[in-house]
């Protein structure tokens, strides 16, 4: 039984691949640039003893990598469970970004994982059991200026899982989706943040202890789900005047 | 701000471990391969372990600071011959940890475990018994290095050795160190037996030293500078040897590390080592050491790193901060430099916290600290007399033909590096010639111009 992670080489990816590494698990690992990839199945196989494979593939390319996804995990050898911490942002994103970069994002952020998890899912629904686990951002909460094409991708995705839980209720599969607050990762490195950054180490820890819970949508850090209400009641009069 | 689009930048405020410097400068948090590409080549830099040099060696220098801490992976450990591969910027914590369970162990590094193997490269340290085990160089069998003008190197003894050698104790000024490939030693066992012998001033330690020098697995010595007289530098030799025939399987416990960072060490407004302190605290530390007992047996790790346990020491500093001079007196110099500092110290007052000696071999070049000789710590607070204090040990240094160590002291001026390194021009000829643009820099090589 295999875990596949999805954009596991940096910030949450990694921490959740040491994470599903020190509980034991066969992994296999997915990212764009071998270097990187390849230190760290290393890194797991040698502290962790960990079985771990990797996958090097742009997923711009989504049919591309789902088949190549399709056709690395050998017969017999099922999938036990694909997280998809898996995401960018483009710099600039404010509502014209050109249609190369918007198209790289959605592909990037959204189709990937739509494709992986299409791939997957008749296998899983078929033995009745597995767990997909995708992830949002509290970006998504509310459309603003910044990061427009990001934002609309993390709700899409949003949309989607809630689709896929509706889809798999009686099918014995786990569905669960968070929606990410701050995280001390490079995409937030620098930032002057109202709140806190959380540890992408800590983040990873709390969902696979959430693995033995139901499904659904969470929030993490969990005080991010109020913060998200109260944003989302805002009223536009009070928005519209907002920066950030 | 960034350098460039997927460099996210910040502008930090760093400060050097003994709190002498504090520099606000931009800082990188690379975290992918690329990333190390994608900086603009000619952007000075500095690359940044985990920042517990005493000198500002990975800060200041108008440079961009390149944290290190994404690249802590382990890439191989040998269970059979004993070789490890890691990233610069694994810790040795992480290397006790997959090393120990292997049966293998790392003779030498310093006394924190959060400290980071390519800091241990950069600044070349040494361990806990220099004359037995040499410097940490000793135990490097290859390392990749990275700078924008050549690209990755692959450094040995072998390949590229005059790069390999700058590299080893160039303070990061050669470029990123990107992996390090280490032998490591078969480990002896899982706990150490700890001896001790009282020493009735400074003068007896060297000889003392040098009857276990040869089989001791640590070996340094404790003074007590409050004491005056005949007895000055009274203290105790402390050794270690390993319990033999331990197996190290299911015996591994786990690593346990106070934090502390530059920041966190001067925490403390108030300085409560000081001049009025010093004697009690010394007297305390010398009836504590009495009571304890000898032949104590104590688990790796504390073997190992015993800072971990002990950081709240660097805290009573404050955030004024504090002086280390440490120095390899040349053996048949010990007695009139240990005079030298006796009747300084008589005459103005200065709060010794710590005198601490180790016994030195070896052939010095380039800016290494090594060589032959009788290496004396000293730490004392930074306050009014203490800057007088080290210029005057620059002079004791200089005039006995010994070495001051420039990873430990913010304010070693360049003049007395140069006077006391003799291969001082031929490391600063070399690293312009490797690096004409002088990319990566620092406070300290600003300091010594490098």
């Amino acid at each position: 039984m295999t875990w596949i992670v999805v954009g596991a080489s940096t910030g949450l990816g990694r921490a959740l691949s040491e994470c599903l590494a020190q509980e034991g698990k066969s992994l296999l690992l997915v990212s764009r640039d071998p270097r990187d990839l390849n230190s760290l199945a290393s890194d797991l196989r040698i502290r962790f003893e960990a079985e771990v494979s990797c996958v090097c593939y742009d997923a711009e390319d989504h049919v591309g990598l789902a088949n190549l996804l399709g056709g690395s995990i050998a017969d017999g050898n099922s999938v036990e469970g694909i997280m998809f911490p898996i995401g960018y942002v483009e710099a600039g994103d404010r509502c014209d970004l050109s249609s190369i970069d918007s198209e790289r994002l959605v592909k990037v952020n959204f189709l990937s994982i739509v494709s992986v998890i299409s791939k997957f899912l008749p296998g899983m629904i078929e033995e009745g059991k597995g767990v997909l686990v995708g992830f949002g951002s509290i970006a998504g909460t509310r459309g603003r200026a910044g990061n427009a094409v990001y934002s609309a991708t993390k709700r899409a995705l949003q949309s989607y899982f809630e689709s896929l839980r509706h889809r798999c209720e009686r099918n014995g599969l786990l569905i669960q989706f968070y929606i990410l607050g701050y995280m001390d990762s490079n995409l937030a490195f620098g930032q002057n943040l109202l709140l806190p950054k959380a540890d992408p180490g800590q983040i990873a820890k709390s969902i696979i202890a959430n693995l033995r819970k139901g499904g659904g949508t969470r929030f993490l850090p969990a005080f991010w789900k109020s913060i998200c209400l109260l944003v989302r009641a805002i009223p536009w009069f009070i928005f519209k005047r907002m920066q950030f | 701000m960034s350098i460039s689009s997927s460099h996210p930048t910040s502008i930090s405020e760093f400060v050097s471990f003994d709190g002498a410097v504090r520099r606000s400068q931009q800082c990188v948090r690379p975290d992918r391969y690329r990333d190390l590409e994608a900086m603009p080549p000619f952007t000075p830099r500095i690359v940044r372990g985990g920042g517990y040099s005493y000198a500002p060696a990975s800060m200041g220098g108008q440079a961009v600071v390149e944290e290190n801490s994404a690249f802590n992976r382990i890439l191989e450990m040998d269970a059979e011959s004993g070789i490890l591969e890691c990233e610069g910027g694994t810790t040795l914590a992480r290397v006790y940890d997959v090393a120990a369970r292997k049966g293998w162990f790392l003779p030498v590094q310093p006394g924190y475990p959060l400290i980071t193997v390519g800091g241990c490269v950069a600044a070349d340290v040494h361990g806990k018994n220099q004359f037995r085990d040499g410097t940490f160089r000793r135990h490097v069998a290859g390392l990749r290095l990275f700078h924008p003008r050549h690209g990755i190197l692959e450094l040995s003894r072998t390949a590229r050795p005059e790069v390999f050698d700058l590299t080893c104790g160039g303070f990061g000024l050669t470029g990123r160190i990107v992996t390090v490939r280490m032998q490591l030693e078969k480990l002896p066992g899982m706990h150490v037996r700890k001896f001790s012998h009282r020493i009735r001033n400074i003068e007896e330690a060297p000889a003392l030293m040098e009857q276990y020098a040869l089989q001791a697995a640590s070996l340094y010595t404790w003074h007590n500078f409050s004491a005056t007289g005949e007895h000055f530098g009274r203290g105790f030799l402390y050794g270690a040897e390993f319990v033999p025939g331990e197996s190290h399987e299911g015996n591994h416990p786990k690593p346990r590390t106070a934090p502390i960072d530059s920041k966190a060490r001067g925490e403390l407004r108030f300085q409560f080592l000081n001049v009025h302190t010093i004697q009690l605290f010394n007297f305390a530390y010398e009836l504590f050491q009495l009571a304890s007992g000898n032949n104590v047996t104590i688990e790796l790790f504390d073997f190992l790193f015993p800072i971990s346990g002990k950081v709240f020491y660097y805290k009573l500093f404050g955030k004024k901060g504090f002086h280390e001079y440490q120095m390899i007196i040349p053996r048949a110099a010990f007695r009139e430099v240990a005079q030298g500092i006796r009747h300084y110290l008589e005459r103005d007052r200065v709060a010794i916290c710590l005198a601490s000696c180790k016994l030195f071999r070896g052939d010095q070049s380039l800016l290494r600290f090594d060589g032959n000789g009788v290496c004396l710590a000293l730490d004392f607070p930074r306050d009014t007399n203490s800057e007088a204090f080290s210029s005057h040990l620059d002079r004791i240094i200089t005039d006995c033909g010994g070495l001051p160590n420039i990873i430990k002291d913010s304010r070693l001026p360049q003049a007395v590096v140069r006077d006391c390194y003799r291969e001082y021009d031929v490391f600063r000829g070399a690293l312009r010639k490797f690096d004409p643009d002088r990319i990566y820099r620092s406070e300290t090589s600003k300091r010594l111009e490098l």
